[in-house]
Formats: C-alpha cells, sequence, structure tokens
C-alpha cells in the first residue's frame, strides 16, 4: 500500500508550524495540507519547498494517514505540532485568558493559631 | 553587581544592530536559512516545534529588579506573557517573532543584558553557586571571576567555533552549588595549605548521551594564569576536538579520547607559552572588578535578630514550614537566604508569569537591595532579606504563587521544555513532572521524604539534568509512543555521582505510578526518619527499588 | 577576481596553482603546501613571490621552516564552521611571527571576517556567490573587543592599571 505524505515547515517570520497546501499555499491547519501520493511529485514539492526560505524554514516530509476521521499522523511529535500554538499553551496553564490572576485573596491560608 | 560601561553598552547596541542587519539579510535572501543558523544560534534564537526561542543570558544567574522589570515587559509586549527559568541559570522566551527579536535585543541592551552566545558551538553563559557573596562556607566570591571570563570569553574572535558547545561552571564555596563535575570545564576556588587561593579546574564533564565526571587537570591555578590556563585548554580543543561526529565532538570525548593526562600535557605545553601573554591577570585587574562585587549596605544587626522568633514559627505553621524549606542562613547576621520556589501546582517548572515577575522585581527593591538570583535547579533567589522581614515577606509571595514550601524536596522538580517545546525532545516532560506531583502530593504530606532532587530530561541532550538527580527521567521514543526510563542514585554535588538506570522503560501512564513507589519503598527502608533518600539508596542498591517498580509489572 | 585586503576590495595579483598544474613564471602564485614539500626547488625558483594553501588542521610547524621564503600564507575554510583556521592564524602571528599576507579562503562569509581579522588574517576571498564590497560592512559592525587576540588590541580588564603591565611576549 502506497504512503501518503505532506510537506512541513515552521515560518519563517514567526516559527509556525505549516504545512504545504493545494496550490502550493502555506497553511496553519493541518487538515488543510495538500496529501500526496505519489513519490515523484512530493520529491519536487519538497525541492521546490526548500528554495522558499523567505516564508518557510526547513521543509521536511511527513507520513500521513487518511482516515475516516480525517488526516492523522503517526508520531507524537507531528501530532502536537498539528494541535497547534494555542494547545500547547492551553494544555499548560499558560493561555493568557485563562491565567490566574497574581493575587490569590481566595486561597485559604493555614493560619492554626497555638 | 556588575554596571556597564561605556565599551560595554557600546558592545550590546552594537550586536543588537548587527542581528537586525543580518535579519533583513536573511529576509531578503542575501544569506541563505544554513548561512544565518549559526549567526542566530549565537544570538541565542532556536527554532523550536511551534515557535522561535529566545534564550537570554544572565551572567552568573544575577539579576537586577530593574532587568527582570525589563524581562517582565518583553514576557508581556513580545511574547505570552511568561518566561522559563532554565538549568544554566538563563531565562528563556518561548514565542518571539523575528523581526522583533533585534528590538528585543535592543530593549535587554538598555538595561545592560544580551542574548550573546547563549546559543551554538561557543562559549556559553558561565554559571556560579547561586549563593556566591552569601553563603556561610564560601572561601572566596567567585563572581569577580566568573565576569572576567565572560569578558574573556564574549566575541572570543578565536574561539566562535569550537567543535561543539562549552559550558563552565564555577564554585567559591566549600560545598559545590554548581554541579562542576557534570560540566565542560569547572572551577573551583581553593586554599591552598599555605592558605592562598587559587582555582582547581576540572575537565570534560558532561551529560548527554554519555555521561561524564570531569578529571581534575590542576590542583591549584594562581588566579594570575586564570585566563591564560582557561585559553590553552580552548585552543587544544579548538584544535583537536573532533569535527567529523555531532555526537562525538564535545570536550569530555577528547579528554577520554587521549586520557586526562596527556590532555592535561597539552594543555600545560600550550600554557607554557601563553601564561605571560596580556591575559596574565595582575591583582589590580582582579580588584577593580571585585569592586562591583562588595557586600550591599547591610545593617548592623544584633544577636537578637538573629533568632527566628521561635514563637512565630510554632503559632503559625504555614510560615513554619516556609521557613524550614525555603529559608537558609546567611553569612550575614540578621539576615537570611530566601529561596522562591517556581514549582507551584499552577505552572510548569521553571515557568513565571510577567506579572509575577514585576512582583518580585518590587520585592527585591523592597527586602534584598534590588538583587536576585537564578538558581540552575530553576527557582530564584533573594539573596539578602532582613530575619525580621521574614514573615512580611512570605505573606507577598505567597500571594503571588511564589512561596511553595518544597526546595530541595520531590516536588522542586527541574524539567526541561521537553516535546512540548523543543526539536530534540522525544517525549513530553512538563505534563510528567504535573503527573508525579499529583501522586506524591499525598506521600510528601504522610511520610516527610525530605531532601530528594527529581530530573527530567525529554531526550538524551540531558538539559533537565536527569543524570545527576536522586531520581532521574528521561524520555525516550519507543516505536512512535513517549517512553520513559527511570534511573536513581545521581547525584550533583560535591560527591557527584551518575545515576543508574533502574530497568525497562514505562509509559507516561505508569511513570508516576514508579516514583510513587520508589518513595514509598524507601520510606519503608530507610534506617531513621531523617535517613535521605539518597543515602538509603546508597546503602541499599537499586535491588528494593527495582523490585518495587517492577515486580507487580513484568515488562515482556 | 575581487578579494578584500586590508579593508579594501582590490583585484587579486595572486594565482592559485593546484598540485599538478604548470607554475606560471614571473607571477605570484600559491601553491599547496604538499607541492612544496615535495619539489621545493622547482617552486622557490619560478615566481615573483611565493604563496601556500593550507587547510586550518595543518600543524603549525609544517610550516615554521617556510616561513622566511613565503610572502603569503592562504587558509581554507571548507566549512565555514570549522574554527581551526582561526587558532592557526593567530599562531602563525604570535608565535611565529608570520608578517606577510594572511588570506582566508574557501568559505568565506562576510560574518566572519570580523572575527577573521582579529586573529590576523588581513585578506579575504569571499565565498563563490558573495560580494565582497557588502561584506566590507562587516569590519564596522563592533567598535569594541573585550579581548586580546592577533591585532594587538589590549583586554579591556586592563585598562586604567596603574603601572604600564606586561605586554604580549609571543611577538
Amino acid at each position: 500500500m502506497a504512503s501518503s505524505h505532506v510537506v512541513t515547515a515552521n515560518a519563517t517570520l514567526d516559527g509556525a508550524v505549516v504545512y504545504l497546501a493545494p496550490d502550493r499555499r502555506w497553511t496553519r491547519r493541518f487538515e488543510e495540507s495538500l496529501v500526496i501520493e505519489d513519490a515523484t511529485a512530493r520529491d519536487a514539492l519538497l525541492a521546490w519547498a526548500l528554495g522558499q526560505e523567505a516564508h518557510v524554514c526547513d521543509p521536511y516530509v511527513i507520513e500521513v494517514a487518511v482516515g475516516p476521521e480525517g488526516l492523522s499522523s503517526k508520531s507524537t511529535r507531528e501530532r502536537l505540532r498539528a494541535a497547534g500554538r494555542a494547545a500547547v499553551l492551553e494544555r499548560l496553564g499558560l493561555a493568557r485568558r485563562g491565567r490566574a490572576s497574581v493575587s490569590r485573596v481566595q486561597r485559604p491560608r493555614n493560619q492554626a493559631v497555638g | 553587581m556588575y554596571r556597564y560601561d561605556e565599551l560595554d553598552r557600546t558592545l550590546v547596541r552594537e550586536r543588537a544592530a548587527q542581528f537586525g542587519a543580518q535579519v533583513e539579510r536573511r529576509l531578503e535572501g542575501d544569506i541563505t536559512e544554513n548561512e544565518f543558523k549559526p549567526l542566530r544560534l549565537q544570538n541565542g534564537l532556536y527554532m523550536q516545534l511551534h515557535a522561535y526561542m529566545l534564550r537570554v543570558a544572565v551572567p552568573y544567574g544575577l539579576l537586577s529588579s530593574v532587568q527582570l522589570r525589563k524581562l517582565a515587559h518583553i514576557a508581556r509586549e513580545y511574547d505570552e506573557g511568561y518566561g522559563h527559568f532554565t538549568t544554566r541559570q538563563n531565562i528563556q522566551f518561548n514565542w518571539p517573532k523575528l523581526r522583533d527579536v533585534p528590538k528585543i535585543l535592543e530593549e535587554l541592551a538598555s538595561v545592560e543584558m544580551h542574548a550573546i552566545q547563549t546559543s551554538g558551538n561557543c562559549i556559553r553563559n558561565i554559571t556560579a553557586d547561586p549563593f556566591a557573596g552569601v553563603a556561610r562556607d564560601e572561601i572566596e566570591d567567585p563572581r569577580p571571576y566568573c565576569e572576567l571570563l565572560r569578558q574573556w570569553s564574549t566575541f572570543h574572535p578565536e574561539l566562535a567555533f569550537l567543535p561543539r558547545k562549552l559550558k563552565i561552571a564555577v564554585t567559591g564555596a566549600r560545598a559545590d552549588r554548581a554541579a562542576i563535575a557534570v560540566h565542560d570545564i569547572g572551577l573551583r576556588l581553593v586554599e591552598s595549605p599555605g592558605g592562598d587561593v587559587g582555582f582547581a579546574v576540572l575537565v570534560g564533564g558532561g551529560q548527554g548521551r554519555t555521561p561524564a565526571l570531569a578529571a581534575r587537570i590542576r590542583e591549584h591555578l594562581p588566579k594570575r594564569d586564570l585566563l591564560s590556563f582557561m585559553e590553552s585548554i580552548l585552543r587544544v580543543y579548538n584544535r583537536f576536538g573532533r569535527r567529523d561526529n555531532k555526537f562525538k565532538a564535545r570536550i569530555k570525548i577528547l579528554v577520554q579520547d587521549l586520557g586526562p593526562e596527556r590532555f592535561a600535557e597539552m594543555v600545560e605545553e600550550e600554557h607554557a607559552r601563553t601564561r605571560d601573554s596580556a591575559l596574565a591577570l595582575e591583582d589590580e585587574d582582579i580588584a577593580r572588578v571585585a569592586a562591583h562585587f562588595t557586600p550591599p549596605p547591610y545593617e548592623r544587626l544584633g544577636s537578637s535578630d538573629t533568632g527566628f522568633q521561635g514563637a512565630m514559627l510554632r503559632s503559625d505553621r504555614a510560615f513554619a514550614r516556609w521557613v524550614a524549606a525555603d529559608v537558609l542562613d546567611h553569612r550575614q547576621p540578621g539576615y537570611a537566604i530566601v529561596q522562591l520556589s517556581l514549582k507551584s501546582a499552577d505552572l510548569p517548572p521553571g515557568d513565571v508569569t510577567a506579572e509575577q515577575m514585576d512582583a518580585v522585581a518590587a520585592l527585591a527593591d523592597r527586602y534584598s537591595f534590588g538583587r536576585l538570583v537564578v538558581t540552575h535547579r530553576q527557582n530564584l533567589v533573594l539573596t539578602d532579606v532582613p530575619v525580621r522581614q521574614l514573615r512580611e515577606l512570605w505573606r507577598e509571595l505567597d500571594e503571588i504563587g511564589l512561596a511553595t514550601p518544597n526546595v530541595g524536596q520531590l516536588t522542586d522538580v527541574v524539567a526541561c521544555p521537553g516535546l512540548d517545546y523543543c526539536n530534540l525532545a522525544n517525549a513530553r516532560s512538563i505534563d510528567v513532572a504535573a503527573s508525579i506531583r499529583e501522586r506524591v502530593d499525598a506521600l510528601e504530606r504522610e511520610a516527610s521524604l525530605g531532601p530528594v532532587t527529581l530530573n527530567i530530561s525529554g531526550c538524551v541532550n540531558a538539559c533537565g539534568h536527569h543524570h545527576v538527580g536522586n531520581i532521574g527521567v528521561l524520555g525516550i521514543d519507543k516505536q512512535g509512543v513517549e517512553h520513559y526510563q527511570l534511573m536513581l542514585g545521581g547525584c550533583s554535588a560535591d560527591d557527584a555521582t551518575l545515576g543508574n538506570v533502574l530497568g525497562a522503560a514505562v509509559t507516561g501512564r505508569e511513570i508516576g505510578g514508579a516514583v510513587e513507589r520508589v518513595l514509598r519503598r524507601y520510606v519503608e527502608l530507610r534506617a531513621f526518619p531523617t535517613e535521605t533518600f539518597l543515602d538509603t539508596y546508597r546503602r541499599l542498591g537499586p535491588g528494593p527499588f527495582k523490585e518495587a517498580v517492577y515486580a507487580d509489572h513484568p515488562k515482556p | 577576481m575581487r578579494i578584500i585586503r586590508n579593508r579594501e576590495v582590490v583585484d587579486d595579483d595572486w594565482v592559485h596553482v593546484a598540485d599538478e598544474d604548470e607554475l606560471p613564471a614571473g607571477h605570484a602564485y600559491i601553491v599547496p603546501l604538499a607541492r612544496l614539500d615535495r619539489d621545493a626547488d622547482a617552486v622557490l625558483g619560478r615566481g615573483l613571490r611565493l604563496g601556500v594553501r593550507v587547510t586550518g588542521d595543518v600543524e603549525p610547524e609544517r610550516l615554521v621552516s617556510w616561513l622566511g621564503r613565503l610572502q603569503l600564507i592562504a587558509i581554507e575554510f571548507p566549512k565555514f564552521t570549522d574554527g581551526r583556521g582561526y587558532t592557526l592564524a593567530r599562531l602563525l602571528r604570535e608565535r611565529f611571527g608570520f608578517g606577510g599576507e594572511l588570506r582566508a579562503i574557501g568559505q568565506v562569509l562576510h560574518d566572519q571576517l570580523f572575527y577573521m581579522e582579529r586573529c590576523g588574517f588581513d585578506a579575504f576571498e569571499l565565498a563563490p556567490g558573495k560580494s565582497p564590497e557588502r561584506a566590507l560592512e562587516a569590519f564596522g559592525e563592533i567598535s569594541v573587543v573585550y579581548q586580546s587576540a592577533a591585532d594587538g588590541r589590549q583586554p579591556r580588564w586592563r585598562r586604567g592599571r596603574k603601572s604600564p603591565g606586561v605586554e604580549e611576549v609571543e611577538r
């Protein structure tokens, strides 16, 4: 069974994860990636991407699976990349909106008086 | 602390402008990404999973409140409102945009800061004992020498393209709190039998793929020869270090391949020719730099102020817990060393919000002469707090979530950023830190686990220093799934030891339970309640712990 | 080709000669060190001026006996990340007192020139496709230095010394 591939990179201006979409456009959304079945086409697109340094850094090719729930990556690393920046901040409790305020007046302090 | 003069200010301003020009050339296509990469690395700018990452230098961990406020501002204006303190006493911003970095460097330059040589195959930040200048067991303050080494190594024209990075740590105390045995070069101020102070020089320590403890190549180097000797070591490394294989290019490999005696011989041969060069240090050179590190204007506090007000401690258990864990004795009567734990349950280890940074800057001004220090265990220190103000300070720290009473304990976890951020990582580390905390919190309350260090690295590069944790966790990739290897018995202090792998790697779901079982077994087996985990492990060996983790959980 | 010499862009008056090529009489030419070792009489007899080409890992001792006859040493950087050429340059200048032209060739880029000059290089052949005119900007980018190198500038921590102090002994 032939494998499917996608070209990915980091955006030069802000380092965000990007994927090559149809029409040689770069997208930040994994689900918009151009899925490449043909090995020759894949190599040609990668070679083209390597020359796009004004837009992207260090492009490379990843293997993907196309399933009933859409596109997915095999490796943990690529799944984390595809989830994007907001997901990281959210999961680590660092998203600005949700962050606990500095003052903790609600937190009970243990003030046992002897 | 060291105050810049016109030369220093010019250097950092020009550097910021130079990088601005390099960024423009990159964006215009005059230089390729491959040509740009070493240039941006020499300004501490990495490309990571989701964004660039800027590593700002904090020379030997010392910060002023003015600088910390600027870091808060940078976090707010150019980043996502927080920063991360590292195991080399630096700070990292995880989300800068490329075009903003020259502006960030300019802002840093305005407060005497920079990101020079925090990455790349060059001499990196010089790290030191975080209690330099205030520790009771100090022989001599290492900071003037750290500053001299910083100046000697900054833009050193011969040493900008070494085979690999080079990390230096310096200690001036009887106890080593700078982990010199696991650095490329470790320096220790020592007293000769005659009473004069010089340096013991260690070379070839390191963690990573092939961890090693450094070899001592000089017992007592006179201060005069510090820079010429260092230059000699670096020149031998630059000439003969391997360049054919990135994983065999550190100085420790050269020391091992040649053998420490032959390596030392080559350094001494080179040094014979450099020791009388312009690098020779005179007493007045040292004195001039040391003048930047004189003690702050301490109040003369009598012995009645030096007690910890016993009645107060007895009546307020939360305050007492904090004092017991986070506060240390100071060499100056009436003062204390206060550690700010950056290991609460709210944020990843070592992370601080911009609001917290501003608050800490104000606290430093009010309580500690406007100074603070970053430790290599990713915490902060207010080094000079009057004892009589501890309770007030504690309340303020508690308000901002920086009074967790756990420094030196299990939940004072050291963790690299791991796969959430880092391109080199094989596994996540921040989640693991959190899951272990959760499992172990209850046990800590029941049984008081005492001093135990837990270090987590997301890959073999060991930025979490897992080889020298009493409990070390290493993230690995097993067929695309994150797994974790458990190591026990590491230690970075004077009796430095590298940990031993306990058994087969476990999954992310299992690691919390595994660590908990190790600690429960420790509680069962400790000879007396205050025998430390490390001592118990050294006494009994891995056997009982291996059994505790794996006996009911056989791996295929 | 156009090269940088003493911070100016000039036409190169030297000729690089490959190991097996005929030596162009009446020219200033640069030969590989192996050829000089092998064929000294021929090489020394024919040119106006003589230069030798080495890579950064050459042992400086191999050059010492030739220094008096050389007007130029070209140190090749096969990759710009190979830092050995910087040490070699300093040793040739500071330890062996070489006073002729010290030229950096190979993968020489704008952003290495400042360091190279401080190590004793006074001439540069930029990597193919790189403009020497634009590269001149490199020399002005950082005007201050912290430490001593081959250029005679004093370490900044010696400034304000009361006594004259020990000057560089190696020259």
